[in-house]
């Protein structure tokens, strides 16, 4: 962790604005991962997420880039810029939800969850996900897969908290219909 | 309460993990839908953060990390140019000018604005600008001297940014000496971020 991580984003952008390197890697190291995912996420391909995740930073150290300080956090008008440019690249792909599938599948580190679910009902779980409509996906995506919590979430998304919960909920509601009809097998039972 | 009402406080509960309340406990063993229903949930999170795990290590390639990185030492250089190297530069501004110019805008000036950064500018009402070897000059660019030849193919791409008298002097703009504020303009940068050519932008009321 270097002295940049306990600046806040503003911080650090003053700081790259006057030229200052460090600063600026430091708000890529602190932001740019989840922004990939997030743009992964809405769009299932690894190469459109590189390519938004890239684009905010290239806007972000434009001349004459627009945020405003008096208007919202630093990570709200990425998110903002992040949102446009998948929409671009679902107009570009052509249609209106993402592919079901990730168009290369990224290389996983972890031992899901022990092994119990199985790569093909992740797989199940992403298509289910690209087809929901993209307000539900977003919240799907912030508040479950980046557990952001709905203030958060409602921020980066510039909506009402209850309009998060509510989308979250029919989401939700929409996943497990999808995941019970693609036959995923039941691990739960805490009740 | 009703199975509608219940539903709201039991997708939270799941998704915290935590066990059912009372109420909630004492509806589902009278609610075989409600069962399910928590059930669905529950399976729901469990596939959701095998999901998250999946992901948690992702982020885009180390090549495009040093992409952005360069791009901003590249911007960085533009504008902290050292004094005397603006001023060398202004120098030779108008040697090179009447040499290179003609040159310069006889190669290739392609567009380098990447499709998502163009179509994202369009999308938000700010089209991207992309040049072509018709239109650079047509356009008021003039070529800046003392920098690089560009590659074969090499991309530009256009800057709007504001510089000072100076700087814009020794990108072989004729100024005039008593300008002191900076001004719009708009650059060609090459692929290493050198810029090539240089356009006082039209919002500007003068001084030279």
């Amino acid at each position: 962790m270097t002295f940049g991580m306990l600046k806040s984003d503003e911080q650090l952008y003053q700081l790259m604005k006057k030229g200052d390197s460090q600063a600026f890697a430091d708000l890529y190291e602190r932001r740019e991962p989840a922004l990939y995912r997030y743009a992964l996420h809405m769009t299932g391909s690894t190469a459109a997420a590189e390519e938004v995740a890239q684009e905010v930073f290239v806007q972000l150290m434009a001349a004459n880039t627009r945020f405003d300080e008096n208007r919202g956090s630093l990570e709200g008008w990425m998110y903002g810029v992040a949102r446009n440019l998948v929409r671009v690249q679902r107009r570009k792909a052509g249609k209106p939800a993402p592919t079901a599938s990730l168009d290369s599948e990224p290389v996983f580190e972890h031992d899901i969850l022990g092994g119990m679910i199985d790569g093909e009902n992740l797989t199940a779980l992403r298509a289910a996900v690209a087809e929901l409509p993209p307000a539900y996906r977003e919240a799907v995506v912030l508040c479950d897969l980046e557990e952001r919590n709905y203030d958060e979430a409602a921020r980066l998304m510039g909506c009402p908290v209850g309009t998060i919960r509510s989308r979250l909920h029919r989401a939700r509601g929409l996943l497990a219909a999808k995941l019970k009809r693609a036959g995923a097998p039941v691990y739960a039972g805490s009740r | 309460m009703s199975c509608e009402e219940i539903s709201e406080k039991l997708v939270e509960s799941v998704r915290k993990q935590m066990a059912p309340g009372a109420a909630l406990r004492a509806h589902m063993r009278a609610c075989p839908e409600c069962r399910d229903h928590w059930d669905e949930q529950e399976n729901l999170t469990a596939h959701l953060k095998a999901m998250r795990y999946a992901a948690a290590d992702l982020r885009s390639p180390a090549a495009s990390r040093e992409a952005v990185m360069a791009r901003f030492a590249a911007q960085k250089r533009v504008h902290t140019m050292p004094g005397w190297r603006w001023a060398l530069a202004a120098a030779a501004a108008v040697i090179i000018s009447i040499v290179a110019v003609p040159d310069f805008m006889r190669r290739a000036v392609t567009p380098a604005v990447t499709p998502a950064a163009s179509a994202a500018a369009a999308d938000m009402g700010e089209p991207a600008e992309v040049q072509s070897d018709e239109t650079a000059e047509a356009e008021g660019f003039m070529a800046v001297p003392f920098v690089p030849p560009l590659a074969i193919g090499e991309m530009l791409r256009v800057v709007h940014t504001e510089l000072n008298p100076a700087e814009l002097a020794s990108l072989g703009v004729n100024v005039d000496p008593a300008w002191t504020t900076q001004l719009p303009a708009d650059l060609l940068l090459g692929e290493d971020g050198m810029p090539r050519a240089v356009r006082v932008s039209e919002a500007s009321d003068g001084g030279f």
